[in-house]
């Protein structure tokens, strides 16, 4: 009668990462990386907080999430309804005059879905005056970082891999 | 001039505030289809076909039900009970065996009732919940979680005798409401995943005195159904009685489903069918002697219990006149069987499932080779879930469209075996009593749909497809209305005939509950609880 749930996320403590961490700050700066995440109290909001991901992630699921951020979603914890792995879900949707969005879901029921875009915009949509609703599923708003140098990208991992502060 | 008339207003407003304070006879719970205004047993009737036969409210005029009152839990948690609803009055159950009586029109409270649980204690293998009330006569009878009968005084909730039915030591826990019969209250037991041993009781609802008791599983190496555990395995018990049952008072037999064996996710030690687990019985309500028996799923390794309410109806099937059992079973299979003697009619899956080829002509499971759906260390992915294609939330069925309404889930889990100790009143294994878990599918990966089905025959008719898992009841009225919730906590009605959506209203909590309705004074109702708190719907 009980229910062993998925396991959230990844723990962060099973290897160590390999890079140095000063310098993953930089590069961390130097693709403007807060742009869109919050580090203690500093940054965008586009995606989840990284205040702690070292607790959270483990070194080669923060590795490999940088090379192509669609292919592993991170959970979204803000909707325990929704804890599993489609957070940060892209929806695009397709009014019945026309318009067009393409969104991170933050929720979805059975009548009514509600999309954010890049500029934290939120747009709910009755289900029943949309044409379409397309989730895609693999790719994501956050550009792969896969142009980076195998040592820049350690060096980034184990930056991300030192952040364990409170949320 | 004025202090008369305010007076006069008071006086005014006590008359319409007073319910009246009947007597529930069992002439009345027997006769409830002729009494529609009231809901007096968990089920709606003692079929538990969960149809009322109010129309006020119809796909016409659905659009303009709102909120008449709502009222929240004193304590917290997530109410589950299904309230019972006599003459004005509204009887509703809280976390973990409270009971309060509401004035049904006005949502005020009239009395409030906290039994003595002890607070240390904790249920192993279910939620400390409650599921509602049974009423008879003068009386309320609620099951605790610590496994006492307790009965209120119906006007002021003073408690009139409090019996003990299990011993929570041995794993034993109720969440269920009791069923009221011709003198007597029936209640079950929980504790399946803790190796309790399933029986069901029967009180004299004069002063709780014990009837009877029939255990589900076997006691001692001669009782029935002890050749079908492997080596003596019957000590592990299993077979829980935690989901309310039927009653048929013309045959005078009580049906009740049973859980599962224990331990659930590990049946190398307990080889055979493992009677009377995942089955349905047919017991004499005067003597708790079985009468007949049907077993959905023997053997069983994946926590599909067969506690699903049965429903019971009459139809014809081949020309003849039959009186039938349907169970929306937790292991996707809809079952009709003649609730006379237990054959088996049909069965069809109602809800995805990947563990049999199909059934019988008797009805028994034709399984897929066991590497392909038994549990194993590293998980054996296997439709439906843990939590099955339906689980303790009931169905409903029409006598006018002769459609069996059913929440099906279509969900999956990963099913782990684990270790296969078994210790009565204590958890071994991953989770629960033993022998493994599953690790489910996700929100996005299990769907929920509201299916009618062809009574007779399990042939679906309709489908309303909801997003998210789930966790409610379904409603049918004489109004041609069914009544449910998605995951999100979107409360609907949608058409009985064709399933179209006619009305919803987001309750901002995900409903775990069955809805019901009742009227007052001419007025029809619809309650549901959503979260913590129970909304009652009219119309203006």
């Amino acid at each position: 009668m009980i229910v062993h749930l998925r396991t959230l996320g990844e723990s962060g403590s099973a290897e160590a990462a390999t890079g140095d961490p000063v310098k993953g700050k930089a590069v961390y700066e130097a693709n403007a990386c807060a742009t869109c995440h919050t580090i203690g109290t500093q940054g965008g909001s586009v995606g989840p907080p990284l205040t702690a991901i070292g607790r959270a992630r483990a070194p080669r699921y923060l590795h490999d999430f940088l090379l192509d951020p669609g292919k592993n979603p991170p959970a979204d914890m803000t909707l325990p309804e929704r804890m599993a792995n489609t957070g940060y879900l892209l929806v695009h949707v397709v009014t019945k005059d026309g318009h067009e969005l393409t969104g991170i879901r933050v929720n979805e029921d059975t009548f009514t879905i509600t999309l954010r875009d890049v500029a934290g915009h939120f747009y709910t949509y009755d289900k029943n005056r949309l044409e379409l609703i397309e989730p895609e599923p693999g790719k994501s708003v956050m550009p792969s970082y896969g142009n980076l140098s195998a040592t820049d990208l350690d060096n980034l991992v184990a930056y991300l891999s030192s952040l364990k502060g409170t949320l | 001039m004025r202090t008369a008339a305010r007076y006069a207003g008071v006086l005014l407003a006590v008359c319409l505030a007073v319910p009246s304070l009947a007597q529930v006879s069992y002439e009345r719970l027997k006769n409830s289809d002729a009494d529609p205004h009231n809901w007096l047993t968990y089920g709606g009737n003692y079929g538990s076909q969960r149809f009322s036969g109010l129309k006020q409210i119809t796909p016409e005029n659905v659009r303009n039900l709102r909120v008449a009152w709502a009222y929240q839990l004193r304590g917290g948690g997530v109410m589950e009970s299904s309230p019972i609803i006599v003459d004005g009055i509204l009887y509703v159950t809280e976390p973990p065996s409270n009971v309060t009586a509401i004035d049904a029109r006005t949502g005020k409270t009239l009395w409030h009732y906290l039994p003595q649980v002890p607070r240390d204690f904790v249920p192993v293998g279910l939620f400390p919940t409650n599921r509602g009330v049974a009423v008879l006569d003068d009386k309320v009878i609620v099951a605790t979680i610590d496994d006492h009968l307790i009965a209120l005084d119906a006007k002021s909730g003073v408690v009139r005798w409090n019996s003990l039915v299990a011993d929570k030591a041995e794993g034993y826990a109720i969440t269920q409401a009791p069923l009221a019969i011709s003198g007597k209250i029936v209640v079950g037991v929980g504790g399946g995943e803790a190796g309790a041993h399933g029986f069901l009781s029967c009180f004299d609802a004069k002063d709780g005195t014990l009837l009877w008791r029939t255990f589900t599983v076997p006691r001692s190496a001669s009782d029935p159904g002890a050749e079908t555990w492997a080596n003596g395995s019957w000590t592990n018990g299993g077979g829980t009685t935690w989901n309310t049952g039927s009653y048929d008072p013309d045959l005078n037999l009580i049906y009740w489903g049973t859980g599962n064996p224990a331990p659930d996710w590990n049946g190398e030690g307990r080889m055979g069918d493992n009677l009377f687990t995942c089955s349905m019985l047919a017991l004499d309500a005067d003597t708790g002697r079985i009468e007949w028996y049907f077993q959905f799923t023997p053997h069983e390794t994946h926590d599909w219990d067969a506690a699903e309410p049965p429903i019971l109806f009459d139809a014809t099937i081949h020309g003849k006149p039959r009186k039938l059992l349907a169970q929306a079973n937790r292991n996707a299979f809809y079952y009709v069987l003649d609730r006379t003697n237990g054959e088996f009619i049909t069965g069809v899956a109602f809800a995805k499932q990947t563990w049999a080829k199909g059934l019988d002509p008797k009805g028994q499971p034709i399984k897929m080779p066991p590497g392909e759906i038994e549990p194993s260390v590293e998980g054996t992915l296997v439709y439906p879930s843990l939590t099955g294609g339906i689980n303790w939330t009931s169905p409903c069925y029409s006598p006018l469209t002769g459609l069996f309404y059913v929440n099906a889930r279509d969900g999956f889990a990963y099913y782990i075996k684990g270790e296969r100790k078994m210790a009565p009143g204590n958890s071994v294994g991953i989770i629960g009593g033993g022998g493994g878990g599953g690790r489910m599918s996700g929100p996005d990966e299990t769907t929920t749909s509201i299916r009618a089905l062809i009574a007779t025959t399990g042939e679906k008719k309709w489908e309303y497809k909801m997003v998210g898992d789930s966790w409610t009841g379904t409603l049918v009225t004489a109004g041609g209305l069914v009544f449910s919730a998605d995951a999100a906590g979107n409360f609907f009605a949608l058409d009985a005939n064709t399933g179209e959506p006619l009305w919803h209203l987001l309750l901002g909590a995900a409903v775990r509950s069955n809805p019901v309705s009742y009227a007052v004074d001419g007025k029809q109702y619809v309650a549901d609880a959503a979260g913590n708190t129970l909304f009652v719907f009219s119309l203006p």
